[in-house]
């Protein structure tokens, strides 16, 4: 068991880098999905960041609920601390708004873009502290600003893993 | 039991005992299954094998291009009641839309009159009962055994043309029901195995070119008389008791694996997120005085996992219906939910019905996605299906990223479209759409790009086709079909990169063409990338009439070979015409002949990640591809010759963005003027006031979040009119999610 757990986590670390090819991935999608792979990818994306917080759901390549004094919080790959688990995390954010065709033009070739400010704008929101890309939205103009995933994670936790939930909400 | 029950009472019973135990049928042990698990698996596989290997034949039977050459047709098995056992691949949003229509027969007591008898044909295109439109045609057969009926089987192909006002079998144009060709209101068309005679006769009369059609039903009739040979070799070889408990056990089984796999590969809680198609018609010269307005789509989704592991989507918040062809009904959006099911998650063991009953919708009337009037028009309700259920992947794939299965993330396409109506090369009315279209690039997954020249949502085994059979259907040559640099979608992963067509009239004198994009045009965006993706920069299209293309090729200058260089040879000179166009609006062309010129680009799907994150490889691979150019890599991407350079590039964008970017609060407090006056576009300001006509949920979270009392948005910019709903017939409905759980939906989105 314990060799084939340390394969399977081997194969979870590579496919969180990405560094599986084709035909492995290919396996993957194919065979049947693990029980364990959230556990798994949690320690592999654990390992991948600086700081020392327990994650406990990811919500984007760069953008982690992690626990930290007993609470549940969103932070970033880099480490800025947005705001509490089930908070706007964008308003945290740096955000720059392409509400013009001259900024959608700083991004898009002037042969291709077509998109019109005055219907969309893109709301690109960065981490404060390393300006990584964090979320891009597409809205009309005024539209509130809202988040893609508010977590169920007590029932998560407790109910799906059968595990403690080690904050409280 | 059955025998004593009609097939009314005993579709009530099967509806009482889900309702009552929460599970199909009323079944609490797959008895079959576990008496002997092997003789269980070999009853599936011979259903399944038989309606695969069916589909497979029927094709060469007798078929139109869409089906023989372009994969648009689906066949599937299905209880007494409606439920769906086992399907085949193709366009399987037919599979539950074949499930409604059979009961709406039922249901509308089709037993008494028409009767339902051995041998019945019945077909159907019909919203109302179940359909999506006119050009999806469902055949249906019943399966007696005795006096008995034991089994439905269903067949959907979709028809190039189908008599609309426009011509193509999808009006783009339609104000109402009216304009969208013809309907077969769930019909008997057919009695002892054959069409009848005044159905053929119908079809001849009212259709372009019925060919098509009639061929279709022919390998579709052909298909559901093969099962029904096939199934009565299996019932002799596992008896009838056995087939009617075991087909139950299957779908109860379909229902148990797929709240398995949720649970397995989900994660519960609340996913958002919103589409917005823009239809403008005011440019076109040809249209209704109904239709000729522009406007936003909104739709507002809210995708809920809950802790059973069923899932739940409400709409609340989209603006309503109107005078367009783009509404749904209940019929549309199941199919449409069910195309997700099929592709995303329960695409392998028990693909059946069993998985619907793991999902509710929430379809508030008299919204875009549940339009209440008797004369709504459905001719195109893809182009409101398509950015909803792409988006819905999207959420999809936030879920699969969660808990770790990010080699499952995929993001759609939405597609674009010609649609060509006159008369073709070999002199006769046509009318059709180029389904090359089934051949869009995916949006990026969450390990690799989106596949360039993939499949659309709607067609899991949908491709281009050969150019040469689009130039035997319709008087069109193709004089340039490539993918275009610099057009994906950026992102880590970039969206499938974009491909486009350019066609030059061939023998013909008179045609036109209507050019669409779903959720791309008008100057709109499909939906939004995932983790830091983007959408791609837009879309277009392009027609020239009276052209010198002849004078060209005499003479054997350039031709132009895509959308782009023909406006540029248009604006230089090179090429002359009467008149043309090249952009972002949709289209209908004045008439076209030899020599004139149409075009469109498909746009594809969206990003994946920072687009700071991609692999140099990936990039040089695009490079050496031609699919990107070294200049907007460098700009995009940060790409550099070397690593060095690269990371130097990169982290210099990265500081460029902390110095262009302000705090989001402190864009709020500045925005928050804008906000309170609605200092907006009209057609932005009617959106928001349309959507409030129908619901307050999106005007109080727009309260909520900018900290205002009174919201800005009154004009809708549409007439004041009141419209009956259909009457005197059973038909599916839905409506919104009951106030007490809809009140406490959006409790995370708190500043």
């Amino acid at each position: 068991m314990s060799v084939k757990g340390e394969s399977e986590q081997e194969v979870v670390r590579a496919l969180m880098r990405r560094e599986l090819a084709w035909p492995e991935l290919l396996k993957l999608m194919r065979e049947h999905k693990s029980p364990n792979r959230f556990e798994q990818m949690i320690a592999a994306v654990q390992e991948s960041v600086e700081w020392k917080e327990q994650i406990l759901l990811p919500l984007g390549e760069n953008l982690f609920i992690v626990a930290k004094e007993g609470r549940a919080i969103v932070k970033t790959r880099a480490g800025a601390e947005l705001c509490a688990w089930n908070e706007n995390w964008k308003m945290k954010c740096r955000v720059r708004v392409r509400r013009t065709r001259e900024e959608l033009l700083q991004i898009y070739p002037e042969k291709h873009l077509t998109i019109d400010p005055e219907l969309v704008e893109l709301r690109e929101f960065y981490c404060p502290v390393s300006g990584t890309l964090l979320d891009v939205d597409c809205v009309p103009p005024t539209y509130p600003v809202e988040t893609d995933f508010t977590p169920d994670l007590a029932t998560f936790y407790r109910d799906w893993l059968g595990k403690p939930l080690p904050v409280v909400l | 039991m059955g025998k004593q029950m009609t097939l009314k009472q005993q579709l009530l019973h099967s509806e009482k005992l889900f309702t009552e135990t929460g599970t199909y049928y009323g079944i609490k042990e797959l008895a079959l299954h576990d008496r002997d698990p092997l003789k269980f698996e070999a009853f599936h596989s011979r259903l399944l094998s038989t309606i695969i290997s069916v589909r497979n034949t029927m094709k060469f039977i007798a078929s139109s291009p869409a089906v023989r050459d372009f994969e648009e047709f689906v066949i599937g098995l299905y209880t007494p009641e409606g439920d769906a056992v086992v399907l085949s691949t193709g366009i399987m949003v037919h599979v539950h839309t074949l499930s409604e229509f059979i009961k709406f027969m039922i249901q509308n007591d089709y037993e008494d009159d028409p009767r339902i008898r051995p041998g019945d044909i019945f077909e159907n295109n019909e919203v109302w009962a179940g359909g999506v439109h006119t050009p999806d045609v469902m055949t249906c057969i019943p399966v007696f055994e005795g006096d008995e009926l034991i089994a439905w089987i269903g067949s959907v192909s979709h028809e190039l043309e189908s008599g609309t006002y426009e011509g193509p079998g999808m009006s783009v144009l339609s104000p109402d029901r009216f304009g969208e060709g013809l309907h077969i209101s769930a019909e008997k068309v057919g009695e002892n195995d054959h069409f009848r005679k005044d159905y053929l006769l119908r079809l001849k009369m009212n259709l372009r070119n019925s060919n098509w059609w009639s061929l279709d039903d022919k390998a579709k009739l052909s298909g559901c008389l093969m099962v029904r040979e096939a199934l009565r070799k299996i019932l002799d070889t596992f008896g009838l008791d056995y087939y009617k408990q075991g087909v139950r056990e299957l779908i109860e089984e379909g229902r148990r694996n797929f709240l398995k796999r949720v649970r397995a590969t989900m994660v519960p809680g609340v996913y958002r997120g919103m589409t917005m198609p823009v239809h403008k018609r005011t440019h076109v010269p040809f249209v209704h005085p109904m239709a000729k307005n522009d406007f936003i789509d909104l739709v507002r989704t809210e995708l809920t996992v809950t802790k059973a592991g069923t899932l739940e989507l409400d709409y609340e918040g989209s603006t309503g219906w109107s005078f367009h062809p783009f509404n749904c009904a209940p019929g549309p959006m199941n199919g449409g939910f069910w195309i997700t099911l099929t592709q995303l998650l329960a695409y392998d063991g028990r693909v059946n019905d069993g998985a619907y009953l793991g999902v509710t919708q929430f379809l508030p009337e008299g919204s875009i996605v549940n339009s209440n009037y008797s004369g709504t028009a459905t001719s195109l309700a893809w182009w409101t299906l398509i950015p909803i259920f792409a988006n819905i992947w999207r959420l999809i794939g936030i879920s699969w990223f969660a808990r770790g299965f990010i080699e499952e993330i995929v993001m759609s396409t939405p597609t674009c479209m010609v649609g060509v109506t006159g008369f073709d090369q070999y002199h006769q009315p046509t009318g059709y759409q180029n389904f090359e279209m089934a051949g869009e690039s995916f949006g990026a997954r969450g390990v690799a790009d989106g596949m360039d020249c993939g499949s659309p949502i709607w067609n899991s085994e949908g491709i281009q086709g050969d150019a040469e059979v689009w130039e035997m259907t319709g008087p069109n040559l193709y004089v340039g079909r490539a993918f275009l640099p610099d057009h994906h979608a950026y992102g880590r992963f970039r969206g499938g990169a974009t491909w486009e067509s350019l066609w030059m009239v061939r023998g013909s004198q008179l045609v036109n063409v209507t050019l669409s994009g779903a959720g791309c045009m008008n100057g709109g965006v499909f939906h939004k990338g995932m983790f830091g993706g983007y959408p791609p920069p837009g879309w277009k299209c392009m027609w020239a009439s009276g052209t010198n293309l002849k004078e060209l090729i005499e003479r054997g200058d350039k031709m132009p070979t895509s959308v782009n260089e023909a406006e540029a040879m248009l604006k230089d000179g090179r090429i002359t015409a009467r008149e043309w166009y090249c952009g972002p609006l949709n289209q209908w062309s004045p008439n076209l002949k030899e020599y004139d010129l149409f075009g469109i680009i498909y746009y594809g799907g969206c990003g994946y990640g920072d687009p700071l994150e991609r692999d140099r490889a990936m990039i040089e691979k695009d490079l050496a591809n031609g699919l990107m150019t070294e200049a907007a890599a460098g700009e995009i991407y940060g790409y550099g010759r070397t690593s060095q350079d690269t990371e130097r590039r990169r982290a210099e964008i990265r500081k460029r963005r902390l110095q262009e970017s302000i705090p989001a609060e402190e864009w709020w407090a500045k925005e928050q003027a804008r906000a309170r006056t609605g200092a907006v576009g009209p057609i932005v300001s009617q959106m928001f006031a349309r959507s409030a006509q129908i619901s307050d949920a999106l005007k109080q979270a727009y309260l909520k979040f900018w900290k205002i009392e009174k919201f800005p948005y009154t004009e809708s910019g549409m007439p004041e009119f009141q419209t009956p709903p259909p009457t005197g017939f059973y038909y599916p409905k839905s409506s919104s999610r009951p106030k007490a759980n809809g009140a406490a939906a959006r409790e995370g989105d708190v500043r």
